[in-house]
Formats: C-alpha cells, sequence, structure tokens
C-alpha cells in the first residue's frame, strides 16, 4: 500500500517546549492507523499540523502524493482531508440537522440559503438515528451536550466524502455502546475506501480496531507495529500503558 | 428510632435550559463517604445533575438537601463555603494563566497563606505534575494534562463533597489509573465524591454505588459491582464490547 499521509522530520516548538520533535511517520492508503502517546506527547499539534491549523518550524508534509506548501483548513478539506476535534467544533447555531447537512456540501449557495433538499435530509436522519440524535435534529446543537456534541461531530465527518479523515479522541466523553456504533461506522468507511488516522486512549478500541499503531513520546516516533507488538512493548508500556 | 441524615439528598429534582426539562424528577441519595458513579447515554442529564448540586443551574422542582439543609436556593458561592465542590466537563483553567496560579485561583476564598501551601503541597501529592509544570502557561498543557490539573485544583477549597464531571476524559491510560486511584485515596481521606463517567466501568470499579440514569430519571441504583455484573446493564450502558 502507498502512503497517503507522510510526515517528515516536522518540527513545532512553542516559546521553550518543543511539542514535535523530529516527527516522521506514513498513513498507507487504506489503514486504519492509531496514533497514540501520553498526555502531551504531541498528538494533537501533529494533527493540527497535518490540517494546517499550525505551522510546523520545519519538515514538510505530503497528502496524496503532493507536497503541501501552504496548507490550509479548507484547502485541505477540498483535497479531501478531513477531522475531528477533541473539544467539539460544531456550528452552535445552526440546527442538529442543518450541521450534518452543511458537512456533506460545497455548495455555498445551498450552505448560504440552509436549503435542505430531501435527499440530503433523509440520508442525515438516518445517520442521526444511530447516534440517538434524531429527536434532537430541530435543536440549535450549541444546547446539546459535550457527548452529543462529540456524536454530532463525528456524524457530520461522515457526510462529507473525505479520502483521509483525522480523529482527535473520538470516544472521548462518549457512551461506551455509541462508541461500538461509532467503531461500525469507521470499519464500514474503511471497507469504502476511507483512510482513518486515530488518536485514541481506548486501548481496547484502538487493539480492535488499528493497524498499525504508531506511538509518539516527546513528540517523535518510538514505535510502530500491529497492536499486539506495539503493547508489549517495553518502552510503550514505559511511557504510556503503564504497568 | 435514630435520624439519620445523608451527606446529600435530591428528591424529585426538575431542571432544565429554556422551556424543556432535561431533569424529570431525579431521586438520588449520597451518603458521606461514598463513591457514587453516575452513567447514562449521552445526554440523560448527568452534568446537569452535578449543576443542581453546585448551583450552576437552578432547579424548576423538588429539593437537594445537603447534610440535611436545602441548598437549592443557594448561590454557588456558599455552597463553595458549605464544601460543596464541582470540577466540570469543559476545560475550566484559565489558559493564560500558570499551573499555580490557577491553583491559587482555586483557592480565591482563603486568605491564610499557610493553609493555601499545606493543600497546595497535598494537592501535589496526588498530582505531581501540579509542581512539574508549576510555572507553565494552563493553555500549553496538552488537554490531559489540564485535567488533572482541573482536579488538583478542586481539591484546594479542602471540599467534603467533590462533584467530578468526567474526570477522566482525554487521559492516556496510565493518568486514568492515577485519577481512578486519587479518587479512592480522596474518600479514604473522608471525601465523598459523586462523579459522572463515561469509562463506566472503570468508574463503577472504584465506586460503592453506581446509578444509571436514563432520560432525566434515575433509572436503576446499585452497589457499583451489582451494575457491572447485570448483563443487562452491560447491553445498555456499558458496551458489550468494553471489558
Amino acid at each position: 500500500m502507498s502512503a497517503l499521509l507522510k510526515i517528515e522530520n516536522v518540527v513545532k516548538r512553542f516559546g521553550g517546549i518543543t511539542a514535535v520533535n523530529g516527527c516522521s511517520f506514513e498513513v498507507a492508503e487504506g489503514s486504519v492507523t492509531a496514533l497514540i502517546g501520553p498526555n502531551g506527547s504531541g498528538k494533537t499539534t501533529a494533527f493540527n499540523i497535518i490540517t494546517g491549523y499550525l505551522k510546523a518550524d520545519s519538515g514538510t508534509i505530503e497528502f496524496d502524493g503532493k507536497k503541501i506548501a501552504k496548507p490550509t483548513p479548507a484547502s485541505l478539506y477540498r483535497a479531501g482531508l478531513s477531522r475531528t476535534f477533541q473539544q467539539a467544533r460544531i456550528f452552535p447555531e445552526l440546527t442538529v440537522l442543518e450541521n450534518l447537512v452543511i458537512s456533506s456540501s460545497f455548495d455555498w449557495k445551498q450552505l448560504l440559503g440552509l436549503r435542505v433538499t430531501a435527499a440530503d435530509r433523509a440520508r442525515a436522519m438516518i445517520t442521526l438515528e444511530e447516534f440517538r440524535l434524531d429527536k434532537l435534529h430541530d435543536l440549535r446543537a450549541g444546547d446539546l451536550s459535550y457527548g452529543q456534541r462529540k456524536l454530532l461531530e463525528f456524524a457530520s465527518v461522515l457526510m462529507s466524502n473525505p479520502k483521509l479523515v483525522l480523529l482527535d479522541e473520538p470516544t472521548a466523553g462518549v457512551n461506551p455502546v455509541m462508541i461500538e456504533t461509532m467503531e461500525k461506522h469507521i470499519r464500514a468507511r474503511n471497507k469504502a475506501g476511507v483512510t482513518f488516522l486515530v488518536v485514541e486512549h481506548d486501548m481496547q478500541l484502538v487493539m480492535r480496531l488499528c493497524d498499525p499503531v504508531i506511538v509518539l513520546d516527546h513528540g517523535s516516533k518510538i514505535a510502530e507495529g500491529v497492536p499486539e507488538a506495539v503493547q508489549s512493548n517495553p518502552q510503550v508500556l514505559e511511557a504510556y500503558l503503564g504497568s | 428510632m435514630t435520624s439519620h441524615t445523608s451527606l446529600l439528598t435530591l428528591t424529585d429534582v426538575t431542571a432544565g435550559y429554556g422551556a424543556g426539562l432535561v431533569l424529570k424528577g431525579v431521586n438520588l441519595t449520597v451518603e458521606k463517604g461514598q463513591i457514587v458513579c453516575v452513567i447514562g447515554p449521552n445526554g440523560s442529564g448527568k452534568s446537569t445533575v452535578l449543576k443542581t448540586i453546585s448551583g450552576l443551574l437552578g432547579i424548576k422542582g423538588g429539593s437537594v438537601l445537603f447534610n440535611g439543609e436545602e441548598i437549592s436556593g443557594m448561590t454557588s458561592r456558599r455552597r463553595l463555603d458549605l464544601g460543596i465542590v464541582h470540577v466540570p466537563q469543559d476545560r475550566s483553567l484559565f489558559p493564560g494563566m500558570t499551573v499555580r496560579e490557577n491553583m491559587m485561583m482555586g483557592a480565591f476564598i482563603l486568605t491564610d497563606h499557610k493553609i493555601i501551601e499545606e493543600r497546595m503541597a497535598k494537592a501535589t501529592e496526588l498530582y505531581p505534575i501540579v509542581k512539574e509544570r508549576s510555572g507553565a502557561l494552563a493553555g500549553s498543557l496538552s488537554g490531559g494534562e489540564q485535567k488533572q490539573v482541573e482536579v488538583a485544583r478542586s481539591l484546594m477549597l479542602d471540599p467534603s463533597l467533590i462533584l467530578l464531571d468526567e474526570p477522566s476524559i482525554g487521559l492516556d491510560p496510565k493518568s486514568r489509573k492515577l485519577v481512578f486511584e486519587s479518587i479512592k485515596a480522596l474518600a479514604k481521606d473522608g471525601r465523598t465524591i459523586l462523579l459522572v463517567e463515561q469509562n463506566a466501568r472503570s468508574g463503577l470499579a472504584v465506586s460503592s454505588m453506581g446509578a444509571v440514569l436514563e432520560a432525566g430519571k434515575v433509572a436503576l441504583t446499585g452497589k457499583g459491582s451489582e451494575l457491572l455484573d447485570d448483563p443487562e446493564v452491560a447491553r445498555l450502558y456499558l458496551g458489550a464490547k468494553a471489558k
């Protein structure tokens, strides 16, 4: 499998702290790759650089065979790279249903007019039902609970047609039963050809779902491999899993 | 007959945001020294229960007794004086202040510096990160690191009742163990803890009692271990795969 995403020698400093320290890794096309590591190891910073929210001090990023010189979240999204956030980012003033429809469309006329077509609506409602949000479809999204916002953001990503999806702690604050629904959707989309890069602390989910698993510590990669190998790697046990 | 006063008693509590009701008659009793874990689907009202106890949200009906005293009419500030602290789910540190300054903000109602330093030392014992990152801006800490400082900060008022809204959210496995161990240590120290957790299995495992909230009502209560072993609870709330 070829690399859909290639990160090479990326460095990012904040003041005196080097958050990402010469980090290199690849995400193979068609994989569900996990990016794990202790709190503060640079996972989210790496995500922010890959998705254009932060500018790296040095290093290169290649997506879909092309070097991205000046990445911006919008241009990357159009190129097929979408993401979720630890603190779910939704449109609080739009309804739950509108949030979903907006994610499925690049048509600005439709966005501005908020014309929800019957087809979009039907597709969105099926997704909402699975995440137990269907009865809330007319509610202002800002009125959802923390966990419901995470579910809505995840559902929104499913509505777009990305090549690569970056999920930043998708299950944090989400009920275990809904985690299984998320897992089902990731598997289905992956089967349909979508590649995933997942930051996640739920190790059972990572071990079930992801291959390979990449481990960051202090801003650089310390291990990579199949879940079983990573799980028993002494360096990973020490830095991340604890004994 | 001797009368027994529970530390906290919620009776028929109704509450909500705007016109709708999120809590539709919640009954819950917490005894002194207990760890009680509230679990339930996203949007069932778990965070709202905590808010009605700390006073961040007023109730529309019912009563909230703390040590036998009705507190539902009191301001949050007054409830702090009584020993009730609340660590909310959303990030609540002041990002532009250092970790130490944030800890000091947690003690804003205290004037005796000796007491402040004593409590700081005690909180540091449970959460070493407070000392390790003392001079760092809170906003520069990772999500999981911030969560630990938030829980540590709640100890500055030497609370008798600690309300923890998903203390393990965003924490790596090592830190998560540390947080659940520290919750047990807090209870041994004579404090009472009411926590909301989506890491339901870990939450119930450290708890003396569990309560399942479903659609704004307590659907079920029981010993933490009993709920863990109940196949119906597992199917509906804990997930079949998470073991």
